[in-house]
């Protein structure tokens, strides 16, 4: 990917933003500061996400941003990364959600998990972006046409 | 004991070390705490001022020969106060009491970079000992030669959240069953491996190997859809390995060109039993009536002797005696990707990758076996199998270029092709078992013996019409086929194209501006088709005539006008069959042909990024689309988004940054009306006038909502009485579903350093949430809707001596439901509110 190209880029964040080649705190990458408080200086709106009852576990130190977001850029939206073969990063940990299965859930393979799941953090369970399930089946599995 | 017992036992261990939920207990311990506290503050304030300017916990580390190795390590015990909903807590938070390693890090550096071995190595570990998440993270490298990082991780996924799937059953049910532990429970441990080396990192060709691991293992809980849902112990059990490796080559100037193959490889060994046998039929058999007690199901009175152990119960309920499936899914992805990056031409910088993969998910040997009764279609359980396979061929290419024009004019342009298809099928192979006659007076449902004949030896076991013998299976005119063979063959691709451009201008050196335009042509196919190869439906039952063929004449094969469907016939048996392997029969739901979805997509862009002082800097980032059609009722055709930002600096040490953050979608075409926003306004402000004290506090406010036509079959409804205009659907009924959640999350934090060897900390954080929703079942409890989730910490740490420094921390968790937790008319459910303390006491070594 280019990063000239990427979201971080076209908003003037540049490399010293994130990196410190002699001021690093983490020693990894150089990074002025380590995840995920370093995004939230930016990303502030996301961390109340992290902060709801059901959350990906980012603020516990198992999962980085750097996980599923790519910082310099991906061809695809919100530099959320994808595998090699183009299929969502959920699956890296979400594996038995791959497939590829005979009755696929369709929206899922088209449109993303995100069709019924908020993936940072929700108060509702299993990250719906509903609190009744029902409701979210029947959005689409209705009478209407 | 079995898994399923493990898992609601929880519930009831609240006397079990550290989560005393009684009240002495919980203050004598809060006492103590506090104690602890004031403690360490009087140490703290009694210790001499340091001798030396360094504070003691920040050591440069030690040199030994060409290498300087620092290292830190922080240990100790962490105690926990929990009270009120423990499968909550572990849910939410799950730290319990026990020794814990709460860090340890090792930097080793070769002073001169002339390591024998390595240059650098950084290892760093936390978690370990009880924690649900421990992880390891290592990297090591020598400057031409390697650099190797390897990660572990261990996430220990408690998950019994006892509203979601939960029946609801009602009070007046008798016996009243409310469902205490979710029927989803899990109790997952997944260990994540992660190692990627690269060889020769700064020649001409560097080579690069990977390999990764996700193994999941634990207990689970599950249903099985549909009547009665049977309460099923799952041994979840995957393995995910990948496989890496790949080469870059850099002999041109400024570019470098890439390859990759790789292979992932997924094996599940799920099974599935039911270990949920709570009752017992009059002659002791223990059975599982489900956890849906309601209306007619089980049925209408199930217990007949409430004084046995377990109780008594009918055999005319719908019931399990037994369950168990097992299944092996076997995938594979090899993918190969070229790919690239060049600034060699003046001005371009550009980057591109094509791939191709050709996945494939094999199922060789499903089985599931029913031994239960259900009344309806009088049947006795029944058998599936039969071998599936899935592929999925991906073809993927993007190109991204951007070109600077003139120092203050740059071009970029973004090209994404991504081709998927999934093809695949199942031979299916399914029985459905009816019972015999009663053997003796009062034999009834479950109690009945099930009848074992095949198409092979039916014309032994029942020779004659009107095939009631004692070993004949016995139907009603609602029982399904007797054995079931089908070819299930489906399909599901999507073809993508999407280009964005982008012209981006440097106003001023302080102020650039961006325009650009997203459009995105997707074209979706799906196609199912089901065909019977064989549908066998035997004769007998008290209802069979010989105009319904004694009962062989039913479902697909039922008689209309006097006589049976064309591509039904009567074996020699008695038996009647629809289809064969060499007469395929298609079912008349089948689609005939691929169905296409072309769906455009139009999206303008905006962008802003302005630094108008040395101390303010805002930018802006605005999406306007339109999609002329959509996949889902829920896809958008029309979306907006609006991302503001700003960051204040009045002085280098403080510091107000705020944004906000716009969603919003609409389907809202007739019968869909869909609306969905998200709407976030935040603010933080950091404030660290010196070393010795650092603040930061915010606020965020969220609204999310969401809305959408929905209509369904529903009878006696008292609740939904639109009727929905939907022609030939019975009962149907309507409304606009809606769902509304206002988050506000508050925090705050305070370090202060009284003392130069003395560190104390105070924070805040709280989420509460108000929403509103429609709800489809009165008895349904507000759950997460509506609550605060608040979670206070204080900390207090003083070096001692020498890079030895000791700390006490406190943090509290506190999940209070603030909404309806049992509506009336519910049977009662435990209240989800919990209230958590966890005391660490812990030392850290800093060499």
């Amino acid at each position: 990917m280019n990063a000239l190209n990427s979201v971080h880029a076209k908003n003037d964040v540049s490399c010293t933003s994130c990196h410190s080649p002699h001021h690093a705190k983490d020693s990894e990458f150089l990074l002025v500061k380590a995840q995920p408080e370093l995004c939230f200086g930016c990303h502030v709106g996301q961390k109340p996400q992290f902060e709801m009852p059901f959350h990906h576990r980012v603020n516990e130190g198992l999962v980085n941003c750097s996980d599923c977001h790519n910082p310099h850029g991906t061809v695809g939206p919100k530099q959320v990364r994808t595998s090699a073969a183009q299929d969502a990063v959920c699956y890296t940990c979400h594996a038995d959600k791959r497939g590829p299965f005979v009755f696929e859930h369709e929206p899922v393979k088209v449109e993303g998990c995100q069709s019924c799941h908020t993936p940072h953090g929700s108060p509702n369970a299993h990250l719906l972006k509903v609190s009744n399930v029902n409701l979210l089946c029947l959005s689409c599995h209705t009478l209407f046409k | 004991m079995n898994s399923s017992e493990a898992i609601t036992n929880r519930e009831k261990n609240d006397s079990r070390r550290g989560r005393s939920g009684s009240p002495p207990g919980k203050q004598i311990r809060a006492r103590r705490y506090c104690w602890l506290f004031v403690q360490a503050a009087i140490i703290c304030c009694l210790l001499p001022a340091p001798a030396r300017s360094q504070s003691a916990s920040e050591s440069a580390g030690k040199n030994s020969g060409n290498y300087n190795i620092h290292q830190t390590v922080e240990f100790g015990y962490r105690d926990s106060l929990i009270s009120g909903n423990l499968n909550n807590y572990d849910t939410f938070v799950d730290l319990n009491t026990g020794v814990r390693l709460f860090d340890y890090t090792a930097d080793i550096r070769s002073i001169d970079h002339r390591g024998i071995l390595f240059d650098n190595l950084s290892f760093s570990n936390f978690g370990y000992g009880g924690d649900p998440n421990n992880v390891s993270r290592l990297r090591i490298s020598k400057n031409k030669w390697y650099d190797l990082r390897a990660t572990y991780r261990r996430d220990k996924d408690i998950w019994n959240y006892n509203l979601l799937a939960n029946p609801l059953n009602p009070a007046s049910f008798n016996p009243a069953t409310p469902v205490v532990n979710s029927p989803h429970t899990l109790n997952l441990s997944r260990r994540m491996q992660d190692y990627d080396l690269l060889l020769l990192p700064q020649s001409r060709i560097r080579l690069r190997l990977g390999y990764s691991r996700n193994a999941n293992d634990g207990p689970a809980l599950s249903t099985v859809e549909g009547g009665e849902e049977p309460l099923l112990t799952e041994n979840v059990r995957y393995t995910t390995n990948s496989y890496r490796i790949g080469a870059d080559y850099r002999g041109i100037s400024k570019t470098t060109i890439s390859f990759d193959e790789l292979l992932t490889y997924t094996k599940i060994d799920n099974s599935l039993t039911d270990n949920n046998l709570s009752f017992q039929l009059s002659n002791g058999v223990p059975v599982d009536l489900g956890l849906i007690f309601t209306g007619t199901s089980p049925c209408a009175s199930p217990v007949t002797n409430p004084a046995t152990t377990p109780k008594t119960v009918t055999s005319n309920c719908n019931g399990y005696l037994s369950y168990s499936q097992v299944e092996n899914p076997r995938s594979s992805f090899p993918t190969e990707r070229v790919s690239f990056q060049s600034n060699y031409i003046r001005n371009l910088s550009m980057a591109g990758s094509a791939g191709y993969s050709s996945g494939s998910n094999t199922v060789s040997a499903f089985q599931e076996a029913i031994n239960s009764w259900t009344s309806r279609t009088a049947s006795r359980g029944g058998t599936t199998g039969g071998p599936a396979q899935a592929k999925r061929v991906s073809v993927n290419a993007n190109w991204s270029g951007d070109y600077r024009i003139t120092d203050k004019l740059s071009v970029s342009d973004e090209f994404r092709y991504d081709n998927w298809r999934i093809p695949s099928m199942w031979a299916t192979a399914a029985t459905n078992l009816y019972p015999t006659r009663a053997a003796v007076v009062g034999q009834t449902g479950l109690l009945l013996p099930i009848a074992v004949v095949t198409p092979a030896t039916f014309a032994t076991v029942c020779p004659a019409s009107p095939y009631n013998g004692p070993a004949c299976p016995q139907h009603n005119a609602s029982s399904l086929a007797d054995v079931t063979s089908e070819l299930v063959s489906r399909f599901l691709g999507q073809n993508l194209r999407s280009n964005t451009v982008e012209l981006k201008y440097d106003v001023m050196p302080r102020l650039s501006a961006r325009i650009g335009y997203v459009y995105t042509a997707r074209t979706i196919s799906d196609f199912s088709a089901t065909f019977d190869t064989g549908e066998i439906y035997f004769p007998g039952g008290s209802a069979g005539t010989l105009a319904n063929h004694f009962l062989a004449a039913r479902a697909d094969c039922a008689v209309v006008l006097g006589a049976l469907p064309l591509n039904c016939t009567v074996n020699p048996d008695g038996s009647i069959q629809e289809g064969s392997p060499t007469n395929p029969v298609p079912d008349a739901a089948n689609d005939t042909a691929r169905n296409l979805y072309n769906i455009h997509e139009h999206a303008g862009l905006l962008g802003i990024s302005a630094r108008p002082t040395d101390t303010l800097r805002l930018s802006a980032d605005l999406l306007f689309g339109y999609n002329d059609n959509s996949f889902t009722r829920i896809s958008p055709r029309q979306l907006q988004s609006y991302k503001l930002h700003a960051v204040y600096s009045p002085k280098p040490w403080a510091t107000i940054d705020g944004s906000v953050d716009i969603h919003e979608n609409r389907d809202n075409v007739a019968t869909v009306n869909n609306l969905e926003h998200g709407r976030s306004y935040s603010f933080v402000t950091t404030l660290a006038p010196n070393a010795r004290l650092w603040v930061d506090f915010g606020y965020s406010y969220t609204d999310n909502y969401t809305q959408t036509e929905i209509c369904f079959p529903d009878t006696g409804s008292i609740i939904f009485t639109t009727p929905c205009p939907i022609a030939g659907a019975s009962s149907p009924l309507g409304t606009l579903s809606i769902y509304s959640s206002m988050d506000h999350y508050a925090f705050g934090d305070l370090m202060w350093k009284p003392y130069k060897r003395v560190t104390a900390m105070f924070g805040y954080g709280g989420s509460i949430v108000r929403g509103n929703t429609t709800f489809l079942n009165p008895l349904t409890p507000t759950g997460t809707l509506d609550f605060n989730y608040l979670k206070p910490y204080a900390s207090l740490a003083f070096d001692i001596y020498g890079g030895l420094s000791y700390k006490t921390a406190w943090n509290y968790y506190g999940y209070n439901d603030r909404g309806i937790a049992n509506p009336p008319g519910l049977a009662p459910l435990p209240l989800q509110d919990f209230n958590g303390s966890n005391a660490t006491f812990s030392v850290r070594y800093d060499f």
